[in-house]
């Protein structure tokens, strides 16, 4: 299953999803068949700092800027837009898409208000002060040839393929929701700098309220892309809106990128109740901050109960500081109560599917790097959680 | 003006273009140790306040002499010098604030891929800079030695918090214009 080499690119009527992370972030990127290309999010990989995605483009040989036609942001923590500016700098025929969340004036005025470099670190806003840029110079440069920016919502249609296309594609976006919405402002707003307040760094990680769940058909195959999208009780927002919805496209998905890295807080049993098919391609990526490292050995074994084929970009486990040795060891261990590494190994799991073997192709199942089943992972990562 | 309080006063003046020096200043029953002579005076060398404090010195002394009462300053030997060699340097910004510790991001300043957290007790940071610890604030974390003229080597850990402006009403009308600005340049479909 390990694969051998991630440098041949899938054929013309291959459909493949590729995971990436946890460099920094994760990323998806989906060949949609006829080398056209779409990328929701971006991570930075360790190596080569420079967005995974790309890389790996080109590394098949891909040009970005002719055959990437969609990107993606499914909301604007950082962990998901590490390397965008890059991204969209590099893709300028590409079409964006973001959360209808970041369409208020708050926002913006929030992007301008940290422009300062050093307030705008270790937040999403220096990457989408890029894109905005890129999008200023686009108006310029590309009014002919590059497509509008969207917003997404509930249950959108945000691109589909020209009518007389071979391998008919459609990408919806599935929230947020109205009241998904309204939340987002309200916590926008609320970062909003007062006058007289301290200057400090945004340091957002509430809810994932106005995150972009994503729906992909591709001839007669679902992708159900789930973001960091969580469950609420709050009416009206959540996975309970997309699976109540009478608007969002039939059909049940074959891959799932499980939301949230697994998490409880985004799981909703009818999501693999209703929108999935049995034994779903279930994939993933850990998250290594915070007082809990996702996902959790329950968080597994409630994934792993639902479908044999779940997979992870790395194990959910942090490194204690390795680049430091004698003196500043001994030092760092004398100050601080604990200190991790956030960033854990680069990972990338793909999966390739013969589209002209339908309805009984199978998945082509790739582990690079890291990545690995994920049961195996929670085997690997035993022993290894924060506490410890 | 007796001899000694000459040569004192003639001290004062040679000190003032050597600003590392630090005196013992003796009145009458005056006594102040470099400290409270910094806390009297104004603040501490090597900046240029140290000349308005040994002039403001020299008057002193001069008004002294005029009421007859006896001076002596006593030059004190140099407090060893020391200086910090810098071995590491985060950059930190606050994340969590628990009861008596919080929860930092550190960017390794000279790997800013780098990605770590780490909790800090709040009696690693100065006791004045402990009211800026609240979710988002920006500090450094040095680790270093500290050689001192004696020869001593210390192992050292230094946190200081930074101080920044708060936001001004001119700045976040700026914020506001150029948002508007950008809203009605960039067309969205």
């Amino acid at each position: 299953m390990t694969g051998n080499n991630s440098a041949v690119p899938p054929r013309s009527n291959e459909i493949e999803v590729s995971l990436f992370g946890p460099g920094y972030g994760e990323s998806v990127l989906i060949h949609l068949g006829l080398q056209q290309w779409i990328i929701v999010d971006s991570c930075i990989d360790q190596n080569s700092h420079r967005p995974a995605a790309l890389g790996y483009l080109e590394n098949l040989g891909v040009d970005p800027a002719q055959a990437v036609k969609l990107i993606v942001v499914t909301h604007w923590h950082d962990d998901h837009i590490k390397g965008l500016g890059e991204l969209m700098a590099s893709c300028n025929l590409a079409k964006f898409v973001c959360s209808a969340a970041l369409r208020c004036e708050e926002f913006l005025e929030l992007v301008e208000s940290y422009s300062q470099r050093s307030m705008m670190r270790s937040s999403g806003v220096e990457e989408f002060r890029k894109v905005l840029d890129v999008l200023k110079t686009r108006k310029s440069k590309y009014t002919e040839l590059s497509p509008l920016p969207k917003f997404a919502i509930s249950d959108r249609l945000l691109w589909k393929n020209p009518p007389e296309a071979a391998i008919p594609c459609e990408v919806f976006s599935l929230s947020p929701s109205d009241m998904s919405l309204n939340l987002a402002f309200q916590e926008i707003k609320s970062l909003l700098p007062q006058e007289g307040e301290r200057k400090k760094r945004i340091i957002a990680r509430g809810p994932n309220h106005a995150a972009v769940v994503l729906w992909i058909n591709v001839r007669d195959t679902c992708l159900l892309l789930g973001s960091d999208l969580e469950e609420s009780s709050i009416a009206g927002t959540g996975w309970s809106v997309i699976v109540d919805s009478k608007t969002r496209p039939d059909g049940r998905a074959f891959i799932f990128k499980i939301p949230h890295h697994g998490s409880k807080n985004a799981d909703q049993p009818q999501v693999w109740q209703n929108m999935l098919v049995d034994e779903v391609m279930a994939i993933t990526t850990p998250f290594l901050r915070g007082s809990v490292n996702l996902p959790t050995k329950s968080d597994v074994d409630r994934i792993c109960s639902r479908t044999s084929h779940a997979y992870i970009t790395a194990p959910p486990k942090r490194r204690r500081l390795s680049k430091s040795s004698g003196a500043i060891a001994k030092t760092i261990r004398e100050t601080v109560r604990d200190i991790r590494e956030c960033t854990g190994q680069d990972g990338q799991i793909r999966l390739r599917l013969n589209l002209s073997e339908l309805p009984e192709g199978t998945w082509n199942v790739e582990l690079f790097g890291a990545s690995c089943d994920l049961r195996h992972a929670v085997l690997s990562a035993q022993g290894c959680s924060p506490a410890q | 003006m007796n001899t000694a309080a000459a040569n004192l006063q003639e001290e004062i003046k040679d000190s003032s273009e050597s600003v590392h020096e630090e005196y013992l200043v003796h009145a009458d029953n005056m006594r102040l140790d470099s400290t409270q002579f910094f806390t009297e005076f104004g603040q501490i060398s090597p900046d240029e306040k140290w000349v308005d404090t040994i002039n403001d010195s020299i008057d002193s002394i001069k008004r002294q002499k005029e009421s007859s009462t006896p001076v002596v300053i006593l030059k004190q030997p140099s407090r060893p010098k020391s200086h910090f060699i810098p071995l590491k340097k985060w950059e930190g910004t606050v994340l969590t604030v628990l009861e008596d510790s919080f929860v930092a991001r550190l960017i390794d300043q000279e790997d800013e891929y780098s990605d770590s957290e780490a909790e800090f007790s709040f009696e690693e940071v100065p006791q004045s800079d402990r009211g800026l610890i609240e979710p988002g604030a920006i500090f450094y974390w040095n680790i270093g030695y500290i050689d001192r003229d004696s020869g001593q080597r210390m192992r050292a850990s230094v946190i200081r918090f930074r101080r920044i402006p708060v936001w001004q009403s001119e700045e976040l009308e700026t914020a506001k214009v150029a948002a508007r600005h950008l809203r009605e340049t960039i067309d969205w479909e």
